[in-house]
């Protein structure tokens, strides 16, 4: 087990930045997800810290050992690939052992960590089959059993879960929590999926365009983005943004103020389900163009002012397209940004 | 990075290698392209000289 | 629909009418030539093929060239394949390069080198100029079997690796780089790395390369004789010579027939050999 810390790490792809002096530190034994979409930086980060790609500057540092400049199998860590890399013409228990030879351990002590990886995940019952003969899910066992045998100091995982359908990505996302939680590893995480990164990890660092936007718990995260960036990518619906103007340390609109020591336009955020709905002659007035029953909730979609704003009803509740409801923020719910930086103020 | 300048002797080892198969792929085909314009006299030539030592098109000639 | 049932078999047929008639009839044709024994009874050719003063030397050294070319090249590239694979730039060219001997023939890669190795060849006039040698040297002809038996394998290997790098080449791009990923990152070194898992994944490509490759190494001919004449006889040759020189067609349809057989004993031994456990096919 052991910390990663990265200090000012940047990639350059000919004129492009895929990273820019990023910094990020992972404690010891915790499990960070990199969230964020394609093309932001993530794998490019998590493939310097495995030493499949060479970073441009700045340095990695497992525990305390600066690692930078050493092979991949020198850095201590295992890794899960998003095709599951798992060797076809090898059985299963000589996939998990795979590490474990490499490392010339004995035949005791590969058969003893392939047995307790292997239970671990469940695949005990398919030691000695091909992996042709393995469904995805199975596959993607094995691939983190081989990974875990070897008791890495850091488990890096690339979108480990995108290539199982939903249900099965559901399933496998519980298990891997509770595995990782048990096995107790070090682990980053690459994922675009929001709500894979808000199940399992204990902080979400959210990338975009090759720097690391924020880096909180999934709650903070969710409930107070610090960018505009933060709050339109994570959360379903996205969050919801009004430009206001605040005047003389207020900041007010119908139904809702709150100081604010900021003055000139702002954008203020508020997520769909933390607004009350009320009679049209209060509040903010949403003119709803769109119901969609979602079975737990039904998804209001309509407009304040000119702005699109998605708004989250009970599903009992009799609302209709056309219909003009009021909205009531609460002051403790909302965030403010920057109408020119994005930023949270 | 002292990764890749570790890795500059073995770059170097690939590259004269590849350079070496280009040689021994192409040298062969050269050396006939260049004798096939010494007419005659070229195949008994004695030692060869990289450019034939008189230059003809008569072999050229079987083609037309 | 009636129609619909036939039209696979209409869609097949100009091909099955080509195959019969170019290769089917002909192959007949030359198995029952070469039991065709006239007086001699229905192994008199091959009889013959047995007593022919060639015939063992011929054997022996299509034999041989086989053993020493084919395992040789597979190597060669092997080892070229996963070059053009570390490669960031020209990757292209350098394969371009390599596989230009695809387009040379065998008659004419025989010329090749027998204008670099014959008595006043470009080797010698190298030799000389180094000191080695005094002047013109024989090393092409009877006297000198062992350099004339490496001067055709030389030619052979230059001739015919291009083919096998172009299978090995395509079979590489099949692996995704995520397998040799897993393996450095789980500490295997770069042997490791090729014999665990580049080649046994590369398996089905390997076994595609040997079976053509053998298969046409047991038909070496035309680059033999540019090189040797008949001082290295081999199986093709023989069957060319009871042809051309003695018009005895039989014979020459019973090594043929011969040269078949082993063609396809080699190809039923890499298969066996090679085959894919059925439960590791994905």
């Amino acid at each position: 087990m052991a910390a990663i810390t990265i200090e000012g790490v940047s990639k350059r792809f000919g004129a492009a930045m895929a990273l820019e002096q990023l910094d990020l530190n992972v404690a010891d034994g915790e499990f960070v997800a990199l969230l964020g979409p394609s093309g932001c930086g993530k794998t490019t980060l998590l493939r310097i810290i495995a030493g499949l790609e060479t970073r441009s500057s700045g340095r990695v540092l497992i525990g305390d050992r600066d690692v930078s400049d050493l092979p991949p199998a020198e850095r201590g860590l295992a890794m899960v690939f998003q095709n599951y890399a798992v060797f076809p013409h090898l059985t299963v228990f000589e996939n998990v052992a795979f590490g474990l030879r490499m490392q010339k351990r004995d035949e005791a002590t590969i058969r003893r960590q392939v047995n307790r990886a292997a239970d671990l995940l469940q695949i005990g019952p398919y030691l000695d089959r091909y992996p042709a003969k393995l469904s995805g899910g199975q596959r993607q066992r094995v691939a983190v059993a081989r990974a875990l045998a070897v008791e890495p100091a850091v488990l890096l995982m690339d979108e480990p879960l995108s290539n199982l359908d939903a249900l099965l990505r559901l399933e496998m996302r519980a298990e891997l929590k509770s595995v990782l939680k048990e096995a107790g590893t070090t682990t980053l995480y690459v994922t675009h999926d929001q709500t894979e990164a808000m199940g399992l990890a204990d902080r979400i660092a959210v990338m975009h365009k090759g720097v690391i936007e924020q880096i909180d718990t999934p709650t903070r995260i969710y409930s107070k983005p610090s960018s505009t960036f933060v709050g339109g990518f994570v959360g379903s619906p996205p969050m919801n943004f009004l430009k206001l103007e605040a005047k003389n340390g207020v900041l007010a609109c119908e139904g809702f103020s709150m100081p604010l020591a900021h003055d000139g336009p702002v954008l203020l955020g508020f997520r769909g389900e933390d607004v009350r709905l009320v009679d049209a002659s209060q509040g903010l007035a949403f003119a709803v163009r769109v119901v969609e029953p979602m079975g737990s909730h039904l998804l209001l979609t309509g407009q304040v002012g000119g702005e699109r704003i998605r708004v989250v009803a009970a599903p009992q509740a009799e609302i209709a397209s056309g219909m003009t409801l009021g909205l009531q923020l609460d002051a403790a719910r909302v965030v403010v940004m920057d109408t020119q930086t994005g930023k949270a103020l | 990075m002292t990764q890749r300048a570790t890795g500059s002797f073995k770059g170097w080892l690939y590259g004269s290698g590849v350079m070496l198969l280009c040689v021994w792929v192409l040298l062969p085909i050269g050396l006939i392209g260049l004798g096939a314009f010494g007419g005659r006299p070229a195949v008994y030539q004695w030692p060869k000289t990289l450019m034939p030592a008189s230059l003809s098109l008569d072999q050229l000639a079987v083609f037309f | 629909m009636p129609t619909s049932r036939w039209l696979p078999y209409l869609l097949i047929a100009p091909a099955s009418v080509f195959l019969a008639v170019f290769f089917a009839v002909p192959l007949v044709q030359t198995i029952v030539l070469s039991f065709d024994g006239g007086t001699a009874g229905f192994f008199g050719n091959y009889q013959r093929m047995l007593g022919d003063l060639n015939f063992n030397v011929s054997l022996r050294n299509t034999f041989m060239l086989v053993l020493t070319v084919v395992p040789l090249q597979m190597m060669l590239a092997i080892g070229m394949g996963l070059m053009l694979q570390k490669m960031q730039r020209g990757r292209d060219v350098v394969l371009w390069i390599w596989t230009i001997p695809l387009g040379v023939s065998d008659l004419a890669a025989g010329l090749v080198w027998l204008a670099i190795l014959q008595n006043t060849g470009y080797l010698n006039t190298f030799l000389f100029h180094l000191g080695v040698i005094d002047g013109p040297t024989a090393w092409l002809n009877s006297e000198t079997p062992v350099t004339l038996f490496i001067a055709v394998a030389v030619a052979e290997i230059w001739r015919s690796t291009a083919v096998v790098l172009v299978i090995i080449v395509a079979g590489l791009q099949l692996i995704p780089k995520e397998f040799g990923e897993a393996a450095e990152i789980f500490g295997a070194s770069p042997w490791q790395k090729l014999t665990r898992v580049t080649l046994p994944m590369l398996k089905p490509s390997l076994q595609s390369a040997l079976i053509l490759r053998t298969v046409l190494a047991f038909e070496v001919f035309a680059a033999v004789y540019a090189i040797g004449g008949r001082n290295i006889p081999v199986l093709v040759g023989e069957a060319y010579v009871w042809q051309r020189d003695n018009q005895n067609y039989s014979v020459a349809a019973a090594y043929a027939v011969l040269i078949m057989v082993i063609s396809l004993a080699a190809t039923a031994v890499y298969l066996r050999l090679l085959r894919e456990k059925p439960e590791a096919r994905a």
